[in-house]
C-alpha cells in the first residue's frame, strides 16, 4: 500500500469521526438532562454551599461559603486564617471584591462581563442566552474518560471557553479558557469531579483549578437549594458602596458610573 | 453557575539524622521533585541557559550517596544556587517549626547594620533587654557569646562583594546571632561612643508583635509601629508583609487619622517581604487614578499586572518611603512601583534586589522548598532582581549620627515633606 492510500484512508477515518460528532447544542442539552433536567433546575431560586478552598502544595486552606440567587447574585466568602476574609460578589449588574490583601474594588470591563456571566443562576439551562456560537471540536481523552470537546463563544465578546463533556455520562469533566482579571488575562484549567445529587440536580463537589502557576482545590461539604438567603446578603458592603458613590457621576452629567476617577495625587519630585 | 477563585501569592528562607532506607528514598524523591519543579515551573523556561538535564545527571548520583539529611539539603541548595536567582531555597523542617530559624524566638531588641565594616546598633526597641541595659544606637557589636563578629562580616562581605544582597545577608547573619531562646542569657561585647569595650549580660525576651504563620513559611513576629513623627507627619513602620487583616486595619487607621497631615512616611527598612499582594493594598491608599500599576509579574504562561485599586479617599499629600539593603521582595515591589509612578520619594540606601515572587511547597522529606514562579519588572520597566530600588535621596546611617540618636533617612524624609508645603 502506498503512502497516498494511507493518507486517503486516514482522511476518510477522520471525516467519519467528525461526522459522528454530536451537535454542540445536543451535548449541552444532554448535560442539563444528565444533571437532573430543566424542570429540576427551574425549581431552584437560591443556593447555599459550604466547603474549603485550598492551595495544597503551599499548605494554605480556608473555609468557604457560597450564596447565590436569581437572576445573577452571588457572594463568595473565603476565610483563610493567616490572610483574613476574602469576599467576591455580584449583585446583578454590580461585581465587586474585598480582599484583605488588595483592598476593596469594583470589578469592571471584561472582568465584569466574565464575572456577571459566570454568576448567572442555573447557568446550564441558560446557555442559549449566554453563548453566541458553540461548536463540537472532537473527542479527547480526559483522565480515563473519552470526552466531547465543545468550543463556546460568549455573546458578550468574552474569551472563548472549551468544555469537555463525558461521552459516557454527559457530565462536564473539564473546562479551559482565559479569564479576564484586573491583573490581566489568566489561562485556567478546571477539573470537575465528585458529582452528587442536590435537591434533584447533580453538582460537582470538587473543582481543581490550575491558573497562574498555582493549583487551587475547592471541595464542598454541603450544598442546599432554596435555602433562606435574603436579598440583603448580596448588597455590596460599605467600602464598595463608598467606591460606587465616588465613581457615580453628579446628577445630570450623563457620564458612565464606571469612568475611572482621575488622579489627584501630588508630584513628589 | 461557576465560581471565580481568588488568586493568592506569597514569598521567604535554612541542618542531621542518620540515613535510613526511608530517608534515602524520600531524599531522592525530594531531589526529583525539586529538579522537575524547576524544569516545569521556573519563570524562565531556558533557566538562564543552564543545562538542567546535565545538572540532574551530575547531581542525582551525589544524592544517592548522601548519608545524612544535612548532606541531602546541601546538595539541593547547591543545585538551586546554580540558577543564580533569589527566592530559591530549602527550608529545613526544624527551621520551619522553630520561630526565626537558627537564632531562636527570643530577641534582645537590637537592630544592627554593617556600616563601614562595623556592626552598628541602628535602633533599639522600647522596653527591650537592650533598652533596659542602657545600650545605645551607634555602639558597635564586636562579639556575641565567645564568637567575634568581624570574621563573619569579612566572610560575607567577600562572598557578596559587588552584590546587592550584601547588606541583607550581613543583617540576617548578625540578626541570628542576636536571637536565642526566650529566658536564655547571653553576653554581648560592645564598643561604646567613647571607644570603650563593654560587656553586657542580656536575657533574650519575647519579640514584639504577634506570631503569625502563613503556609509553609516559618512562623514570624509581625511588628507594627504607627505614630506621628511630627504633629503633622504620619509614620508607619512594618517589619514583614504578613498578617494582612491586622496590618491593613492598622494601616487604614494610620492613614485615615492622618488625612489632613502634611505628609506620610512608610518605613520598610529591614523588611524582607512576605505576601506580595499586600504591596498593592497599601499602595491603594496613595493613588487615586484607576488602572495604575506597581509593576508586572511575568510567569511562564501568563502575565500578571500588580494593579493598584484606589481607596475611596486616598491620601493625596507627599509620601516618603524608607528603605535599606535589608529591604527585599514585597518591600521592593512597593517602594519601586510607587517611585516609578512618581507617587513616592524614596529615602535610605539601595535595596537587596531580591524581588522574585515565589511559592513554598512541602518536599517528600518534609523540608520546605521555595522557588520563584515569576520575574518582576517594576512599572518603569526595570527588573528589580539583582538591581534593587535606588533611593531618590541616599541617606545612610553613620556612626556619628547614630551616636547622636539621629535617624538619617527619617530625618531626610521629614525635611523633604516639610519643604513640600504649598508646592
Amino acid at each position: 500500500m502506498n503512502k497516498l492510500a494511507i493518507i486517503a484512508i486516514g482522511a476518510c477515518a477522520a471525516l467519519a469521526a467528525q461526522e459522528n460528532l454530536p451537535p454542540a447544542a445536543s451535548v449541552l442539552d444532554r448535560f442539563v438532562e444528565a444533571t437532573g433536567g430543566k424542570a429540576a433546575y427551574e425549581k431552584h431560586r437560591t443556593q447555599l454551599a459550604h466547603g474549603t478552598l485550598s492551595l495544597p502544595a503551599q499548605g494554605i486552606t480556608g473555609a468557604m461559603t457560597l450564596y447565590a440567587a436569581e437572576p445573577s447574585k452571588t457572594l463568595m466568602r473565603v476565610e483563610i486564617g493567616a490572610i483574613g476574609t476574602m469576599q467576591t460578589g455580584v449583585d446583578d449588574d454590580i461585581a465587586w471584591e474585598v480582599s484583605p490583601l488588595q483592598g476593596p474594588r469594583v470589578v469592571d470591563g471584561a472582568e465584569k462581563a466574565d464575572t456577571v456571566r459566570e454568576a448567572r443562576f442555573n447557568a446550564p439551562i441558560h446557555w442559549r442566552e449566554q453563548y453566541s456560537k458553540i461548536e463540537t471540536q472532537g473527542i479527547e481523552r480526559v483522565g480515563d474518560e473519552d470526552c466531547i470537546k465543545v468550543l463556546m463563544m460568549p455573546n458578550d465578546g468574552g474569551h472563548p471557553e472549551t468544555a469537555y463533556f463525558s461521552r459516557k455520562s454527559g457530565l462536564l469533566v473539564k473546562q479551559t479558557g482565559t479569564r479576564a482579571t484586573a491583573m490581566g488575562d489568566i489561562p485556567y484549567d478546571n477539573m470537575f469531579s465528585d458529582y452528587r445529587p442536590v435537591d434533584g440536580v447533580l453538582e460537582p463537589y470538587k473543582t481543581t483549578e490550575k491558573a497562574a502557576g498555582q493549583e487551587i482545590e475547592v471541595e464542598l461539604s454541603d450544598m442546599k437549594y432554596n435555602a433562606d438567603v435574603p436579598d440583603s446578603t448580596f448588597a455590596p458592603p460599605p467600602e464598595i458602596q463608598a467606591l460606587l458613590k465616588k465613581a457615580a457621576p453628579p446628577a445630570g452629567s450623563g457620564s458612565s458610573p464606571e469612568a475611572p476617577v482621575q488622579s489627584g495625587t501630588s508630584n513628589p519630585k | 453557575m461557576k465560581w471565580r477563585i481568588p488568586l493568592v501569592c506569597c514569598a521567604l528562607a535554612l541542618t542531621a539524622w542518620p540515613q535510613t532506607d526511608d530517608l534515602r528514598r524520600s531524599n531522592l524523591e525530594s531531589f526529583d521533585y525539586v529538579w522537575k519543579t524547576i524544569r516545569d515551573k521556573h519563570w524562565d523556561p531556558k533557566l538562564g541557559g543552564l543545562d538542567w538535564n546535565a545538572v540532574r545527571d551530575r547531581m542525582r548520583p551525589e544524592m544517592e550517596k548522601a548519608r545524612t539529611l544535612e548532606e541531602a539539603r546541601a546538595i539541593l541548595q547547591r543545585m538551586l544556587a546554580l540558577l543564580r536567582v533569589s527566592h530559591c531555597a530549602i527550608l529545613p523542617t526544624e527551621a520551619a517549626l522553630s520561630v526565626r530559624g537558627e537564632g531562636g524566638p527570643g530577641t534582645l531588641g537590637i537592630d544592627v547594620r554593617v556600616i563601614g565594616g562595623h556592626a552598628l546598633v541602628t535602633s533599639i526597641a522600647g522596653d527591650s533587654p537592650a533598652a533596659h541595659a542602657g545600650i545605645e544606637t551607634g555602639w558597635e557589636v564586636v562579639k556575641t557569646g565567645s564568637a567575634p563578629i568581624a570574621p563573619m562580616i569579612a566572610t560575607i562581605e567577600k562572598t557578596y562583594a559587588g552584590s546587592t544582597l550584601r547588606e541583607l545577608m550581613l543583617t540576617r547573619a548578625i540578626d541570628q546571632r542576636l536571637h536565642g531562646d526566650i529566658g536564655q542569657q547571653t553576653t554581648v561585647m560592645f564598643v561604646d561612643g567613647e571607644d570603650r569595650k563593654l560587656e553586657r549580660k542580656l536575657t533574650f525576651a519575647q519579640a514584639p508583635g504577634t506570631l503569625t504563620q502563613f503556609g509553609y513559611l516559618p512562623p514570624m513576629y509581625v511588628s507594627i509601629d504607627a505614630k506621628r513623627v511630627r504633629p503633622d507627619i504620619g509614620y508607619f513602620g512594618l517589619n514583614v508583609f504578613l498578617e494582612p487583616t491586622r496590618v491593613m486595619e492598622a494601616f487604614t487607621n494610620a492613614v485615615q487619622s492622618c488625612a489632613d497631615c502634611r505628609g506620610f512616611i512608610v518605613d520598610v527598612r529591614g523588611n524582607p517581604g512576605g505576601i506580595g499582594a499586600m504591596a498593592m493594598g497599601l499602595a491603594g491608599w496613595f493613588v487615586s487614578k484607576a488602572g495604575e500599576r506597581l509593576g508586572t509579574l511575568y510567569l511562564r504562561d501568563s502575565t500578571l499586572n500588580f494593579v493598584i485599586f484606589p481607596r475611596a479617599e486616598p491620601f493625596a499629600g507627599p509620601l516618603a518611603i524608607l528603605v535599606d539593603g535589608a529591604s527585599a521582595s514585597t518591600s521592593e515591589i512597593f517602594a519601586g512601583g510607587l517611585q516609578d509612578l512618581g507617587r513616592a520619594r524614596i529615602f535610605g540606601s539601595r535595596t537587596a534586589g531580591a524581588a522574585l515572587p515565589s511559592v513554598i511547597e512541602m518536599l517528600p522529606n518534609g523540608d520546605g522548598f521555595q522557588y520563584p514562579i515569576a520575574n518582576y519588572v517594576s512599572e518603569g520597566g526595570k527588573a528589580l532582581e539583582g538591581r534593587g530600588v535606588i533611593p531618590d535621596t541616599i541617606a545612610e546611617p553613620t556612626r556619628q549620627a547614630l551616636l547622636r540618636h539621629q535617624d538619617t533617612a527619617l530625618d531626610a524624609a521629614i525635611d523633604w515633606i516639610q519643604h513640600q508645603a504649598g508646592k
